[in-house]
């Protein structure tokens, strides 16, 4: 097998590399002093000019008299990243890291490789979680920059537990990749998971997350994310706090959390910045909404298929009125409605901001009332597949609610050939692969099956907080309290009394 | 390596079995709503020695319409289930029953004996246990003819109506066979007819002796039928005349049953504790009279309408009432045929009524 | 011969509840009435409580069977019979759990038939459900167990919902008089009626995989009064909802109960309560095809790919077989024979023959 990193020649000295990164044309490399000829080479696209000229260039050109060797020169640097190197193979990568090489050229042997990598050249300065976007809490959400995504955890989890490993991906683009953990906390089983399958990877090309959470997952044959991915430090943050790992990729404004049940992709920050009541009360609205988006339209293609006994007679008019000019099967209906919302929803996010929603309203409005008025489906399932598409929204986490909408389609091809019975049949078969399903080795629906009835507080309902103060038993946690509840805080004024 | 090729082949297999399924299945089964005929009602009649069966549906032709029109299929055969056959010969569409909201018989037919009607109607699951059964004074093809006037399920509705604010006991389809297959009560059964107007209405019930119909209750005796059977639903008015010939008209609405048989004497006591409501003008009456007087007169009234009742049934020697499931609860060794020959014909009624008027309206 | 399963296919002792109460459902809860009212008429109540409390005891009795050295049937037959007999007679038994599944299966297709799907043919819903099964299956135990786990409470729940609804037109009066049975009809009610709780005797074959065997025993009894109280609140309504010869000419008398019910929104809940029982009778059904893969993997080693294919196609040839409902009635009869002996001579019968061993061991090694 012929992979890309054989095609590079083999480098003897620092000349070896000059030459062969001179082809590219970012590539610089001038001469600080002919005398001595001493040399300075990096990759324009990466460094950052002011690190070369104010900590580089001017302390050499200044004190050039006293230098005569690679040491001195280091001494003279006001920047402690700096490194004396000879390795040649370790060399080439650094200055694809963005780091500069200071060397004489007529001994090419050693070299000091000083960090000049950018910081802002090329990253989006705004970071706001738009895709997961909440009412209120934080807006604060994950840049391209690994280096800001640290920064914005180490913040948020003021620690010295919080550890960070790093390793690099990608055999092309050797993209820098890091999982966070808090030690003391998280099972080691876990870690050991990660870092395993990470070390393991071979693929080119890492340009976001959601790749690397494609090539670590568990199982690849699944519609549901195994693994969450997300943008909000805050829920990151959870995560690590509940003995999860965290695993940020440059270049990618998502972080991967593992290992994951399925219950986690319906939590919302939300839920714990609401008073407990309303958390839970929109919990439950919200696995409402995943039980109507999933069943609404194949149940109504049962019913209007094969089961006409179960529509009360005052329904029954209704619903014929509004089908007796259409001219095909509930079956051919449903699907083209569905597909059709699917490409509005497809072409919105596609599509520009603004675009996309005058497109949503045109779309939503007059595709669907011509569609009635030209007999192709009924205004009743109209509303339906409109509703199911709406309560699909409603998931918090995006690859979640793409999940949702994909699983109505083989219910609704179900409901149609076996009705009712089909549309079990279905339903049971989801269920055996979410049994099925493990994420880093969890079992996917995990307080549920296998129960664990203490992580259940944080489950269907949030209990208040001080009654979730135990981290999730099935994540195996090494410190299973996460505080303690000294006494309930209580009001000791009476509040009949109290004049 | 090998086990994901194992795997990658059990999932082609899975799809091809799934894409023969979907072959084997096709679509001849399918009953979409829109391409079946949904029968509302059915009417049995009997003619020359053949039954005749008429059933309504509405048509859909226009969308948003106010009103459907419905038709009606007739046929005849010697079976009940044989009209059936005839009616689809006369449609392109599939026949479907399970919106059946009631089924009608003449007088004729039910004389005849309706077991075979009950057996088949219980035998097809797509039929609801809460259709009703119903006696047509008239044929029972005049009288859903006459209903294609009215918006659909009108005839059910007119019955649920009286079944829950009228004189009728309530009945339907499961109740009817509860009584049919029970060793110690007959049926019965709702009757009703078209007035002069072409209006419809319930005229009392029809009692059954085994499967035949052999007594028929006034409006008056079968709100007496529905005291003595029925345990929730009251909201019946009941007219009666005072002693000092006021016309009254009261409203019963709740009533507490208690029986107890005593096997020796062969004798029954029915216990009720009638609530009423007071519908006339409360000042023609004074508070002592309402206490004492009126009291007392409308448990007199009751006791003697009921027993009227009882004796009636009893000289017909039917058992709408199910005296003989009360015998049968507490006599180890209960024959029906014993039974009905020998003790209920000698049977004494005890009846104690005690009402109470809670509230005279609004008026004072 | 030695049992111990890895410890990542164990499941902890709280699931035998609901794998119990997965194992007895079955198609039994929508007719059994029929039969019982025949045999026992307004006692049908009391036959059931008292086949419920036999069940207990046998129960008891294979948890007596069941000890550390020799955990599952199999086990137990070599201990006692050899190795040859031994096999016969855990072949036998497999034989019975597949004809139990079988029976399970087609009743619930001929239900499907009736009340849904009159033009369906057996051999496309038999292949649907069998390839859901195979899905569950091969998943092994612990998705079985899952399965069990999230469909067992699902009758209850319907029924919770739905026996509201009949109260209306109960008569108490049909209970009466109380213990009115006749001895022989009380014997020939508890005979043919107590298959209705057959299915918990898998614990014979999934014992080992309870985490911690012997004190299961708490939960597996809670199960089965669980089980009784589903069924006797079940028979009494339907008692009082039907007149007996309504139920003697009903083939499903609960399915005609719930059909009474309508809700403004849904006008029949029968049906939805016969698609509903699809999520009832397929942990059931795993269960036991479950068990028969495990009886040979365990004997012979056969690797339970094999044996589960092989399996599912004699319950598809066989459900493809009985073509009518006759057959189906004679199938009963014979899986219902077979269940009765299993449980009610051989379990009691195996329990005599372990004692007496151990009696005489014990006397062995006193005496030497």
């Amino acid at each position: 097998m012929v992979s890309l990193k054989s095609t590079l020649p083999e480098f003897k000295n620092i000349n070896d590399i000059i030459a062969y990164y001179s082809q590219s044309s970012d590539f610089s490399n001038l001469i600080l002093s002919s005398e001595l000829s001493l040399s300075i080479a990096y990759f324009d696209s990466l460094v950052d000019e002011n690190i070369i000229h104010e900590n580089i260039s001017t302390p050499i050109l200044e004190n050039l008299e006293e230098i005569s060797s690679l040491e001195e020169i280091r001494k003279i640097l006001p920047i402690k990243d700096t490194k004396t190197n000879n390795n040649m193979k370790e060399i080439s990568e650094q200055v694809l890291q963005g780091s500069s090489i200071i060397f004489f050229k007529n001994n090419a042997d050693t070299c000091i490789v000083v960090n000049s990598l950018t910081t802002s050249k090329g990253y989006r300065e705004q970071n706001d979680a738009e895709n997961e976007s909440s009412v209120i809490g934080p807006k604060v959400g994950f840049v391209e920059n690994i280096d800001t995504n640290l920064r914005l955890l180490r913040k948020s989890l003021n620690t010295p537990n919080l550890k960070f490993e790093e390793m690099i991906v990608g055999s092309t683009s050797n993209t820098k990749v890091v999982i966070a953990y808090l030690e003391g906390v998280i099972n080691e089983e876990y870690l050991n998971t990660a870092r395993q399958r990470i070390k393991e990877l071979d693929y080119d090309l890492i340009c976001d997350s959601s790749m690397l959470d494609q090539l670590i997952t568990d199982n690849s044959n699944t519609p549901f994310p195994l693994l969450l991915t997300t943008e909000r430090v805050d829920r990151a943050a959870f995560c690590l706090i509940n003995g999860q790992l965290t695993i940020l990729c440059d270049g990618s404004p998502y972080a991967i959390n593992a290992p994951t049940s399925i219950f986690d992709f319906f939590v919302s920050p939300e839920d714990y910045l609401l008073p407990w009541v309303l958390g839970s009360f929109f919990r439950m609205i919200r696995f409402l909404g995943v039980m109507f988006s999933i069943t609404a339209t194949p149940i109504y293609v049962a019913v209007l298929t094969y089961h006409i006994a179960i529509i009360p007679k005052d329904m029954l008019g209704p619903i014929i009125d509004s089908r007796v000019n259409v001219p095909f099967p509930p079956l051919i209906e449903a699907l083209f409605l569905e597909i059709i919302i699917e490409f509005l929803r497809e072409a919105g996010a596609r599509l520009p901001t603004k675009v996309g929603q005058t497109l949503g309203i045109v779309g939503g409005i007059v595709i669907g009332q011509a569609a009635v008025e030209a007999a192709l489906t009924s205004n009743i399932l109209l509303i339906i597949v409109a509703l199911s598409a709406l309560a699909s929204f409603t998931t918090p986490t995006f690859k979640m609610s793409n999940t949702i909408r994909f699983l109505r389609f083989p219910l609704i091809i179900l409901a149609s050939i076996w009705g009712g019975l089909g549309l079990v049949a279905g339903v049971i078969v989801l269920f055996t692969h979410i049994i099925r399903l493990k994420s880093f080795g969890i079992p996917y629906l995990a307080p549920l099956y296998p129960f664990r009835y203490r992580d259940l507080t944080d489950g269907f309902v949030r209990f208040p907080l001080p009654y979730i103060n135990k981290r999730r038993t099935i994540f195996r946690p090494l410190i299973l309290s996460r505080f303690y509840v000294n006494g309930r805080r209580k009001d000791k004024r009476d509040d009949f009394n109290n004049e | 390596m090998t086990s994901i090729m194992n795997k990658n082949n059990l999932c082609r297999r899975f799809v091809g079995i799934f894409f023969i399924c979907i072959f084997i299945s096709g679509c001849s089964r399918t009953t979409i709503i829109d391409d079946v005929k949904i029968i509302q009602s059915l009417g049995y009649d009997l003619e020359n020695n053949k039954i005749k069966g008429t059933a309504s549906y509405p048509v859909y032709v226009e969308s948003m319409q106010e009103s459907h029109p419905r038709k009606l299929f007739t046929s005849e055969s010697n079976t009940t289930t044989g009209v059936y056959t005839s009616f689809s010969n006369q449609t392109a569409h599939r026949i479907d029953m399970s919106q059946l909201g009631s089924v009608f018989f003449s007088e004729n037919f039910a004389k005849n004996g309706i077991s075979d009607l009950i057996g088949n109607l219980n035998s097809d699951p797509n039929i609801s246990s809460n259709s009703t059964l119903i006696i047509s004074s008239k044929s029972a093809s005049d009288l859903l003819e006459e209903s294609m006037n009215y918006p659909p399920y009108f005839l059910s509705s007119v019955l649920d109506q009286s079944m829950r604010n009228g004189n009728i006991p309530l009945s339907n389809l499961h109740t009817v066979s509860y009584q049919y297959y029970s060793e110690g009560q007959d049926m019965y059964i709702p009757k009703m007819d078209i007035n002069e107007k072409g209006l419809f209405v319930s005229e009392g019930v029809g009692v059954f002796k085994d499967e035949k119909l052999a007594l028929s209750l006034n409006n008056k005796e079968s709100l007496m039928l529905k005291i003595l059977v029925d345990k929730l639903g009251f909201n019946s008015t009941y007219e009666f005349t005072t002693s000092d010939n006021k016309q009254l008209l009261i409203k019963i609405v709740s009533n507490n049953k208690n029986s107890h048989v005593q096997i020796n004497n062969s004798e029954v006591t029915y216990k009720f504790k009638l609530k009423v409501y007071l519908k006339e003008q409360a000042s023609k009456l004074s508070v002592a009279n309402i206490n004492n007087k009126l009291t007392k007169e409308i448990e007199t009234n009751i006791r003697t309408e009921l027993t009227n009742l009882l004796e009636k049934l009893k000289k017909e020697n039917v058992d709408p009432v199910g005296v003989g499931e009360l015998f049968r609860g507490a006599q180890r060794d209960w024959k029906r045929y014993e039974f009905y020959e020998r003790v209920y014909p000698n049977i004494k009624f005890n009846i104690k009524a005690n009402v109470n008027i809670v509230n005279t309206g609004a008026a004072k | 011969m030695q049992n111990e399963p890895k410890e990542s296919y164990v499941v902890s002792n709280f699931f035998i509840f609901f794998i119990m109460i997965s194992s007895i459902n079955g198609t039994g809860l929508l007719g059994f009435q029929n039969i019982l009212a025949k045999n026992a008429k307004q006692d049908g109540w009391i036959v059931v409580l008292s086949i419920g409390i036999s069940i207990l005891l046998i129960l008891w009795l294979i948890y007596k069977i069941l000890q550390a050295e020799s955990n599952d049937i199999m086990a137990v037959h070599n201990d006692i019979f050899g190795k040859f007999t031994g096999s016969v007679l855990s072949v036998i038994i497999s034989i019975y759990f597949l004809s139990a599944s079988i029976f399970v299966f087609r009743t619930y297709l001929e239900i499907v038939r009736v009340w849904a799907f009159p033009s369906v043919s057996v051999i496309e819903l038999g292949v649907l459900m069998l390839l859901i099964i195979y899905y569950i299956v091969s998943g092994g135990f612990r998705v079985v167990t899952g399965i069990c786990f999230l469909f067992a409470l699902i009758p209850s729940i319907l029924f919770l919902f739905s026996l509201f609804f009949p109260l209306k037109f109960v008569h108490l009066n049909n209970l009466s008089p109380i213990l009115n049975i006749s001895f022989p009809d009380f014997i020939k009610g508890f005979k043919e009626s107590s298959p209705i709780f057959f299915g918990f005797e898998t614990l014979l074959i999934y014992f080992p995989l309870l985490k911690n065997g012997e004190s299961s025993k708490k939960w597996a009894s809670y199960a089965i009064i669980y089980t009784i109280f589903l069924f006797t609140i079940v028979t009494l309504i339907s008692f009082t909802y039907f007149s007996i010869g309504q139920l003697i000419n009903s083939k499903w008398p609960t399915l005609e109960m719930i059909k009474i019910i309508e809700l403004p929104f849904v006008e029949r809940f029968d049906f939805i309560f016969v698609f509903s029982w699809l999520a009832v009778i397929i942990p059931t059904i795993c269960l036991h095809i479950w068990s028969v893969c495990r009886i040979y993997k365990r004997l012979f080693d056969i690797k339970p790919r094999i044996s589960l294919v092989i399996s599912l196609g004699i319950v598809f040839l066989s459900t493809v077989g009985i073509d009518n409902y006759f057959k189906l009635e004679m199938f009963n009869k014979y899986v219902y024979a077979a269940g009765f002996y299993f449980v009610y001579f051989y379990i009691p019968l195996i329990f005599v023959i372990k004692i007496g061993r151990n009696m005489m061991k014990n006397r062995l090694r006193n005496g030497g």
